[in-house]
């Protein structure tokens, strides 16, 4: 056989391994990850109950309008987007002063460094928990050292008040070394050429930190930013074992909302209705960092 | 500009600072008794929960917190002789280890084909399996729910199994193209003239050069599967509940059963240390999905 001829076979043949490798993990996400979100908008669409599965009907917008017209839905979504921005806010700040601290020459930097993943791996189960031992009322020791020093203490976690800053303070204590590791390996990824150019400029650290590496690893903290505005959008595990939500309603984020919706009352329509408005934060938030990250560069 | 560009010109910078900032001489020293604070003021809450693990009741319940006390392993005990943890804690162990072996093989047989072969649209298939990693899980919970009734799958591993793995391959097949993409290949070039087939050299060549990559990857499906809460909250009832569920549960209307609940997290905590101090080297990489080397 001619090279000429045998050279289109192969590409043929290296075209149909490359769909078959691929193949398997697509069409197991086509089945376990589109269909499942498609049969949720689809729920949305009708009055559907779990009780009653042979009464499922199509509703139309019936399920969205009426979420509209809900007073909790409405705080629900207040909550959700002063938790995540708060939390994010709070995180990138103290994290990037924590990366600005570590980002030194010195021996301990790597053993820190390691210390710091320890957090980011305990289950937000664990985290959550752990922090409601430690504002619990009476054997608390957060109340303890507000008692020694005087300062008034409260049922922090059933309190109306402090119930969401004690969950974004418990999910800050989380996510803060997330947000430092990764701003410090962007920190570190700046050239030294870079620094000693600014250095040698006269420069101060101060005016090498704001006016040359900031500029530089913005693209880091778009991301980090991003992927911590995400997941804490989509959040329910810390919440629901710290406060279940309330009291009332005043942590009942929206993942949460939905599954007591869905779960408690039964109503699947409206908690897939839920669910779906945190699905379009999520596309909305994925759009307008895609737009400032093109920007950037 | 696509989100993988960014991404990559966000890792466009390898040169990797060799000498960290200069400062006066007493800067530093200043700077690294705040640095060494800090990170020991993170860690207290892990303490502190692994000491209340170590208490008896009434240590725990005191209104005055004490660090000196005798320890005991009632807690431990009780864990395992009152609340079954053993088969929770194997249930668990089942789970995510055959969850993280099914991400692997299907994550590096796509991760492949994408960084090495011709895929037609190979960049939107990528970026759409990377948008995947965004979507809310609750979402998808209910329409779970609702087909594992159906199909009897509901409190069953393979339930949790075959969700757990659609959860983490975007995240996987995302990584392991990166560390596919870090790997030269003339080696392959070489083992495919010699008339290896494509299989072949993924088990013989690639595999074995990606390994830490593929360690990584483990790792964080580890994680994931390990930490994971709502899935299990809903899908199971008594027969493959996980850990998590079983400490959230220490939780009662009246009552917390501290000394359980937090010998039950620092059991929980024991295999991520482990695997923290393997392989730490990997892990911020893996965090940002590969955007910073």
């Amino acid at each position: 056989m001619s090279a000429a001829a045998s050279l289109p076979q192969w590409q043929r043949r290296e075209k149909l391994v490359a769909l078959l490798l691929l193949g398997p993990a697509v069409l197991y996400l086509l089945a376990l990850s589109i269909y499942p979100t498609i049969y949720s908008l689809w729920i949305a669409f009708h009055n559907y109950s779990l009780y009653r599965r042979d009464l499922v009907s199509f509703s139309g917008f019936d399920n969205f309008t009426d979420l509209l017209d809900s007073d909790v839905f409405k705080q629900s979504f207040a909550v959700t987007l002063i938790f995540a921005f708060s939390a994010v806010a709070i995180e990138l700040a103290l994290g990037f002063a924590i990366a600005v601290l570590l980002d030194r020459k010195m021996r301990a930097a790597n053993v820190l460094r390691t210390l710091l993943i320890i957090p980011v791996l305990i289950s937000p189960v664990a985290m959550g928990l752990t922090f409601r031992y430690i504002f619990a009322p009476t054997y608390g020791l957060l109340t303890y050292l507000m008692k020694s020093v005087h300062l008034p203490t409260a049922d922090w976690t059933v309190s109306v008040t402090w119930a969401l800053p004690v969950v974004i303070f418990a999910d800050v204590w989380q996510w803060t070394p997330f947000v430092a590791l990764i701003v410090l390996s962007g920190m570190q990824s700046v050239s030294t050429e870079v620094t000693e150019a600014a250095e040698l400029d006269g420069l101060t650290e101060w005016q090498k930190l704001w006016r040359i590496v900031v500029p530089l690893i913005r693209p880091v903290l778009l991301v980090v930013v991003l992927i911590r505005l995400i997941d804490s959008i989509r959040m329910f595990d810390l919440v629901y074992v710290m406060t279940r939500g309330g009291p009332g309603s005043t942590t009942e984020v929206l993942s949460l909302f939905s599954y007591v919706t869905g779960f408690a009352s039964g109503d699947m329509g409206s908690a897939s209705a839920i669910a779906w408005v945190t699905v379009i934060l999520v596309n909305i938030l994925v759009a307008i960092f895609l737009r400032f990250l093109s920007k950037t560069s | 500009m696509t989100a993988q560009q960014v991404i990559s010109s966000v890792s466009g910078d390898d040169r990797v600072r060799t000498q960290a900032t200069k400062a006066g001489s007493f800067r530093p020293t200043l700077g690294s008794i705040g640095a060494i604070f800090v990170v020991g003021l993170w860690l207290f809450p892990v303490y502190w929960i692994g000491l209340t693990s170590l208490k008896p009741i009434k240590e725990i319940n005191s209104a005055v917190p004490t660090f000196i006390f005798t320890p005991t392993g009632a807690n431990y005990w009780e864990l395992f002789t009152k609340f079954d943890f053993a088969r929770v804690l194997m249930n668990s162990l089942v789970i995510t280890i055959v969850s993280c072996f099914v991400v692997i093989v299907l994550a590096v047989l796509a991760a492949y084909s994408l960084a090495r072969m011709k895929v037609p649209g190979e960049k939107h298939i990528a970026l759409w399996i990377l948008s995947l990693r965004f979507l809310p899980p609750i979402a998808v919970a209910i329409p779970f729910y609702i087909q594992w009734q159906d199909l009897h799958l509901l409190d069953t591993y393979l339930g949790l199994i075959l969700i757990y793995v659609a959860f983490n391959l975007p995240f996987a097949i995302w990584m392991m193209r990166g560390f596919l993409a870090d790997v030269p290949v003339a080696l392959e070039e070489a083992a495919l003239l010699d008339g290896l087939t494509r299989l072949q050299i993924i088990r013989r060549i690639v595999v074995p050069v990606v390994m830490p990559g593929i360690a990584s990857t483990a790792i964080f499906t580890f994680v994931f599967t390990w930490n994971e809460y709502l899935m299990a909250l809903m899908l199971t009832a008594f027969k493959s509940v996980t850990v998590p569920v079983t400490i959230a549960k220490f939780v009662e209307p009246y009552t917390v059963l501290w000394g359980q609940l937090s010998a039950a997290v620092v059991i929980q905590v024991v295999p991520m240390l482990i695997v923290v101090f393997l392989l730490q080297r990997h892990i911020v990489r893996g965090m940002t999905l590969g955007a910073v080397k």
